[in-house]
């Protein structure tokens, strides 16, 4: 018989379904969010990071984490999974600070030279960004669905979703109306749920 | 209430969080009251869910995780749950004497089971532990192991295999498999270098999904090439594969 006293204690949450971990969130387990933190602030981050600074993915990736202990009640298992519930918690606080996060931007970087960091020169490098966010998701069936749509429809799911531009700020800069955006956007939705219809 | 055609007008606004909150509220309460709406949004919710799933991590600053736990338990909106274990007190102290000697023997005996069940236990969680570490690490390698090089196609078989350097474990799941012919079973190879290496044989579930853990692998787990499964005779343990790759993934 072998006992593994020379290993650290294992995690006691490490067998803990993500369902049993947001009901003890949603009690007020603190421990359990901190797992859930373990299991998901790496990801949260990187996305936030392809939209916003440093300093603001920080703020923002507390702020989903606090929304998260207010709120583990909301999320019904029987209605979808975790990750969509969670990853709209996430674009809603996300899409909520932007317009302010520009406007501080904006107030603070009016006259300095170009640093990559004002919101056209962010709209500019985004758009050559696609390339990146497509790397941004680990699996090959995915990068390959993305790659599979046409490249109109590619981009603006990917800049609005994955690359926290408004579909509004594609529009002007493509100079093409927000409706032709919202078209190819979804258009684009439909068809990666042709492409991916079920996770493995 | 919203009718259907405004929802489509203004869903993805909705699914990107943009609506302003009437707007948000309207189209929530529809949601509600239409199944054909809240399908296809649930929809787009799981595929945006699915991609996100798959978002390599970056670490965050440690100091992060340290401030939303003290802002939780600060906040505290909501007691713990604290139950108490032993919700008789004194009143039923004569009934638990009478008892006692019968339950220590009972539990004497649950006590040897559960030992011996403990030590499965264990494995499993140390299992389950390398599972979790391999699929959730930024450096974590997936490849997609499909039937040939044409379009894509959401109904055919595929796999895939999770590996990472120096990692105990590697991971190979499946869908939309049909069941080996009698006789016949499943198995997966990978390449490195000029060796071939089997992953062992993959057990399907009735719904033709598979999962396979391969314990202790090579761990050079960078300098896999290719790696795919095959169809071999169930009493044969051969140590090469003996027909074509039907899902195969290649460098």
């Amino acid at each position: 018989m072998r006992f593994t006293s020379e290993k650290p204690l294992q995690n006691p949450w490490a067998n803990s379904t993500i369902e049993e971990l947001v009901k003890l969130i949603s009690r007020g387990d603190s421990e359990a969010l901190g797992e859930l933190y373990d299991r998901y602030s790496g990801r949260v981050y990187a996305f936030l990071l392809r939209s916003v600074d440093k300093g603001m993915a920080e703020e923002l990736l507390q702020d989903v984490f606090l929304a998260l202990w207010q709120k583990a009640d909301m999320y019904k298992p029987g209605l979808g999974s975790f990750d969509a519930w969670f990853f709209t918690l996430v674009r809603h606080r996300l899409y909520d600070a932007l317009p302010s996060y520009q406007k501080r931007l904006n107030r603070n970087l009016p006259s300095q030279p170009a640093t990559g960091n004002s919101p056209l020169e962010l709209v500019e490098s985004k758009f050559n960004m696609e390339e990146h966010i497509i790397h941004l998701f680990r699996d090959e069936e995915i990068r390959n669905a993305l790659k599979d749509l046409p490249p109109d429809q590619r981009q603006a799911i990917l800049l609005t979703y994955f690359g926290g531009l408004s579909q509004r700020e594609v529009a002007e800069k493509l100079n093409l109306p927000v409706s032709t955006i919202k078209g190819r956007a979804r258009m684009g939705l439909q068809k990666l749920r042709q492409l991916l219809p079920e996770s493995l | 209430m919203m009718k259907c055609e405004k929802v489509a007008e203004i869903e993805d606004s909705y699914l990107l969080g943009e609506l302003e909150g009437s707007k948000m509220n309207q189209i929530e309460q529809h949601l509600k009251e239409c199944a054909s709406c809240r399908q296809r949004i649930h929809g787009y919710e799981e595929l945006l869910g699915q991609m996100f799933k798959s978002v390599a991590p970056l670490e965050p600053p440690s100091d992060i995780r340290d401030a939303v736990i003290a802002h939780a338990n600060q906040t505290a909106k909501k007691e713990k749950s604290n139950r108490n274990l032993w919700p008789f007190r004194s009143g039923f102290a004569p009934v638990l004497g009478a008892g006692i000697a019968a339950y220590s023997l009972a539990l004497l005996a649950f006590s040897v089971i559960l030992f011996l069940q403990v030590q499965d236990l264990n494995k499993q969680q140390e299992q389950s532990q390398k599972v979790l570490e391999l699929t959730s690490m930024p450096d974590t390698l997936i490849w997609l192991m499909t039937p040939g090089d044409g379009p894509f196609n959401p109904t055919a078989p595929r796999a895939r295999m999770y590996a990472r350097q120096a990692s105990e474990i590697y991971l190979v799941t499946a869908i939309n498999i049909t069941p080996a012919p009698s006789g016949k079973a499943y198995k997966m190879w990978y390449v490195i270098g000029d060796q071939i290496e089997s992953g062992g044989v993959i057990s399907l579930d009735g719904r033709g999904t598979a999962s396979l853990i391969i314990n202790d692998p090579d761990r050079n787990a960078l300098k896999i090439t290719s790696c795919y499964i095959t169809l071999e005779d169930n009493i044969l343990n051969s140590p090469q594969p003996t027909s074509p790759p039907l899902l195969s993934w290649k460098k």
